[in-house]
Parts: C-alpha cells; structure tokens; sequence
C-alpha cells in the first residue's frame, strides 16, 4: 500500500519533471504560448479592475444622491411638516430635510448673492422643499423611491439631480456584462492555445506513445505529462497575467490619483485585490488543465502502435 | 502459454495474411517460427502481443482471453508479454538507460529497483558499457540488444522475438540466440520468428512453418 502510494506520487512527480522540462528544452516557444495566454487573461481581468474602479468612483458620487420634493403652494407649512416626518418612515428613506417657504427663500437669498433684490419681490415665488437623503445608490431603487414620492398628492414636483451618475452606472453595469462576456470568449481562447500547443507537443512525441504503449504503459501515464503541460502554461501564463496587470496600474497609478486630486477628490486606485488575483491563478490553471484534457483525450485515441 | 484456435487475420481490402492457424506453445516452452518473407510471421507475433487483433479466432495468451481485453486491461496485458520487435522500436532521443528502464518507469518501480534491474539487463546483452549511449550511436546489432534488454527487463512470463538476429554477424546471432534459451531455462515462454534456417537447426527446439498465411506441419 504505503508502496503504492510513493508510486502514484514519484509518477505524479516525473510528469511533472518531463512537462517542465520540455517547456524548458524549447524556451522561446513556451515564452510565446505563455505570453498569448497571460494576453488572453489580462484583458478581461484588468477591464474588470477598470470596471470595478469606475464603479466604486460613481458609487462616491451616488452617496451624495438626494431628491428634492417641491411641496404644491396651497399646501400649509404644518401640513407639509407632518408629510415630512411620514417620508421619514419610508424605507430607504435616511435623513429627511423641510425648508418652509421662507426658509426656502432665505436659503436661495444667501446663495444667489444678490439678496437686496430678492427683497423688492412682492412675493415669495419659491416652494416649501422636502430634501430626502435615501441611504442607498442603487439608481433602480432611486428610481422607484421617486416614483413613490411623486404619488403623493401634496407633491408638485421630485427632482433626481443624479441622472448622468445613473447613466454612467447604467453604462458600467452594461461594462461589466461586456468584462463577462469578453472573460467567456477569451477562456475558450486560452483552452484552445493550451489544446493546439498539446496537440502539436502530442504530434512530436507520437512515436514515443507508441512504444509506451507498446511496453503496456496505462492511458492515465501517457495523458500525465500532458495534462501537467496544461496546467503549468495555465499555472504561468495567469501568474504573468497578475504581473501584466498590477505593472499596468503601476503605471497608471500616479497619473490617475493626480487627476483626482486636481478634481479635490482624494482617490485612491483599486488594484487586483489578493482575492481576485488567486481566482485569477486558479482559473487560469483550471483552464489548463481543460484545455490539455479535451485534447490529449481526442488524439492519444488516435494514436495506436 | 499461447493457445491459438482458428485464428485469422485480414487486412482491409481482403488481403488475408494469417488463414486459420492452430497453435499451442505450452507455458514454459520455447519455438522458433519460420517462413518466407510475407508468410505471416510478424503479423502473428503482433496478434499474440495484442498490437493487432485477429479478424476471426480465439487467443488464450498468459491467461487472457484476447477477445475480452479490453481498453483499460490492455496495458496489463502488455506488461506480461516482453516484444522484440524487428524495427527496434528504440526512443532515440533517450539514453540506452532510459529506454530499457521504460517498462519499469511505466509499472512504477523504485528508483534503485530500475537502476539494478537496468544495469543486470544490459549486462546480460553485453552493453553495460554503452548505457549511457543514445540509440544512433550504436551498430544496428547493438540497437537489437537494446530491445532485447527492453523486452526482459520486467520479467515478462512471454518473449516473442520478431527476427532479433536479422543485423547480427553470426557469432552475436548464436550468442542472442543462446540468451532466449536461457530465459527460457529460468521458465520464460518464448517463441523466435526468424528465417535463418541455419542457426535454428542448430538448436533442438520445435519449428513452426509459416506459408502464405497457414501453418504447416511443424518440423
Ligand atoms: N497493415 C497491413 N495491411 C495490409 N497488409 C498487411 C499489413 N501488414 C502486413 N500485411 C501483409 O501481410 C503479409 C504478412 O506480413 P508479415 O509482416 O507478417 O510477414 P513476415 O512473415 O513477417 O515477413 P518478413 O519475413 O519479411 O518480416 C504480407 O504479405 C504483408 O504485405
Ligand atoms: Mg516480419
């Protein structure tokens, strides 16, 4: 038993050995199939980074999302005090502001900054405001939150000031299918770079599984090598992949919280987190190992001696 | 032990190269079998070592019923019969070393148990000294004994030969020959498909003639 076991993993371990070594023996070929898969996993990986950036940005913006509910004149200060305080109650609903009439037009006077000639109005044109600080972002909730919010009838008009922030959002959301969809394609990619690198690595060797074959050598010890060639160009290629990205922010990194300090806001660059970058690794290894066993199933088959 | 009942092989396009053939080499036993060239010789010695199967027929090899081994028994099988084949069938970007250890690389054998089961093997072929030689830097006799090491380096209870002595000089062909004479005195079958009538007349083991595909009476 314990003899068997040492078998299975000195075997393991050979295979391991003979598709590093002959990644090894042909350095340029490896290099080249390496960097088309570590390619092929950068470019979704670092649009996700992108992605994930912009949307943690605009979310900074949405914290700022507020509606304004403009109160109908006839409606009585009292009376839109006590709508207020029932706004208050809504869910979603965090922090509720009321501004009378007056205090409305006070407000509008220190921030016009000609407020003796507001005075020689005969009248106060503004409306009581109801200001509703949501405590979400999500622009689907804001939505239906306003849509709520204009149902009441003392409600003349809701006022979202934060439509372009939902339409970038809109924009990334439709960014981050695009990252999937991109992610999908380019996973087929790699699977198909490993499955032709195994099968031209197969072609080479076909003469030597031959006579494996002829010396009773078992399916599992043929594939072996093989599968371990998949796993290590998927194994590389991804750990180049995370160097691409996080070399890329690098770069990228100082320009960026430049431009945001010039817009006084203090951003700081998400990179790949710890995380993401392992499922990276792993995917990438996983993809491999696909890649190599799809395609050393269908051509050791046709190889007999 | 081979055990051949109406064994047949054709090839696609209706070429038939082995026509019912009768066959019994008892475990243990060794033969030589022998033909014209295009008898048959190979394509029986490649039946019996499951490279081929037959079209018609039933084989009992070592125990296994040919017809029933299947894909994942295959392998097994194969390690219980050793092949000479009549092309070498050498990995020429490996070492003498590397290539007679195959076997035991594959049936999973301990580092040290390959070293000595290799350096006995080769010695036995008189090649100790080139072990660490690749295959197009030896003499085509040489590349022979090569596989003949190959072959008998597991222990196999079966050695078909196909023509192992078809580059050798007359003297190394009797020294081979004398080898699978004396694996079969430790208890290995072995069966020798060759056409140097001379050498096999020299030997007292039972012939089995092959002509156009059928097996004449054995001599
Ligand atoms: N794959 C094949 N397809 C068609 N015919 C074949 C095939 N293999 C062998 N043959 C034919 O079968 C016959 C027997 O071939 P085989 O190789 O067994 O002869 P042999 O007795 O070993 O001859 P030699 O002494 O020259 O090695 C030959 O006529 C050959 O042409
Ligand atoms: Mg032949």
């Amino acid at each position: 038993m314990q003899r068997q076991v040492n078998t299975y993993f000195m075997q393991h371990l050979q295979a391991l050995i003979s598709s590093l070594g002959a990644m090894w023996r042909a350095p340029l070929a490896s290099i080249m199939t390496l960097l088309v898969i570590a390619i092929a996993l950068a470019l979704p990986a670092g649009l996700y980074v992108f992605v994930h950036n912009m949307q943690t940005i605009t979310q900074d913006w949405q914290s700022g999302a507020q509606l304004s509910l403009f109160v109908k004149d006839d409606v009585t200060d009292a009376r839109a005090k006590i709508i207020s305080q029932e706004i208050k109650t809504y869910p979603g609903v965090g922090d509720v502001q009321f501004l009378t009439r007056d205090a409305a037009f006070a407000e509008f006077k220190t921030l016009s900054g000609f407020p003796e000639m507001l005075d020689t109005l005969p009248d106060n044109p503004l409306p009581a405001v109801i200001i509703v600080h949501p405590t979400f972002t999500d622009p689907m909730l804001l939505q239906k939150l306003e849509k709520t919010l204009k149902a009441i009838p003392e409600v003349a008009l809701v006022q979202l000031d934060m439509e372009w922030v939902q339409r970038l959002s809109a924009l990334l959301q439709v960014g981050e299918k695009i990252v999937w969809i991109l992610m999908l394609f380019l996973c087929a990619a790699v699977v198909l770079i490993i499955g032709n690198t195994i099968r031209l690595a197969i072609f080479n060797r076909q003469d030597e599984i031959a006579i494996i074959k002829l010396v009773g050598g078992t399916n599992a010890f043929i594939r072996r090598p093989f599968l371990y060639t998949g796993i290590m160009y998927g194994l590389f290629g991804s750990i180049l992949a995370v160097i691409m990205i996080t070399g890329a922010l690098l770069v990228l990194g100082n320009p960026i919280e430049s431009l945001a300090s010039a817009y006084q806001t203090d951003y700081k660059i998400l990179g790949l987190s710890i995380g993401k970058g392992l499922d990276l690794l792993f995917l990438g290894t996983l993809l491999g190992w696909l890649g190599a066993a799809i395609f050393v199933h269908y051509h050791l088959k046709r190889i007999e001696p | 032990m081979i055990s051949c009942q109406h064994v047949t092989k054709s090839y696609p396009g209706g070429f038939t190269a082995l026509n019912d053939i009768d066959f019994e080499l008892s475990q243990g036993k060794m033969a030589f079998l022998t033909g014209h060239s295009g008898a048959g010789k190979s394509t029986l010695l490649r039946l019996i070592a499951l490279i081929e199967r037959a079209t018609r027929g039933k084989m009992i090899i070592n125990g296994f019923d040919l017809n029933k081994v299947s894909g994942h028994h295959l392998p097994y099988f194969r390690r219980s019969v050793g092949v000479i084949f009549q092309d070498h069938r050498l990995l020429m970007d490996r070492t003498v070393f590397d290539n007679v250890a195959l076997p035991l690389v594959i049936a999973g054998f301990s580092h040290y148990e390959i070293k000595k089961r290799v350096q006995a093997a080769l010695d036995k072929v008189g090649l100790l000294n080139k072990i660490s030689r690749f295959p197009v830097a030896l003499s085509g006799g040489e590349q022979q004994r090569v596989g003949i090491a190959r072959a008998v380096v597991n222990k196999p209870t079966l050695l078909l030969a196909d023509e192992p002595t078809g580059n050798l000089d007359p003297i190394i062909s009797a020294d081979v020959m004398k080898l699978f004479s004396e694996f079969n005195q430790v208890g290995v079958t072995v069966l020798v498909a060759s056409h140097d009538l001379d050498l096999i007349s020299t030997m007292s083991y039972p012939v089995f003639v092959l002509e156009d595909g059928r097996l004449c009476k054995d001599k």
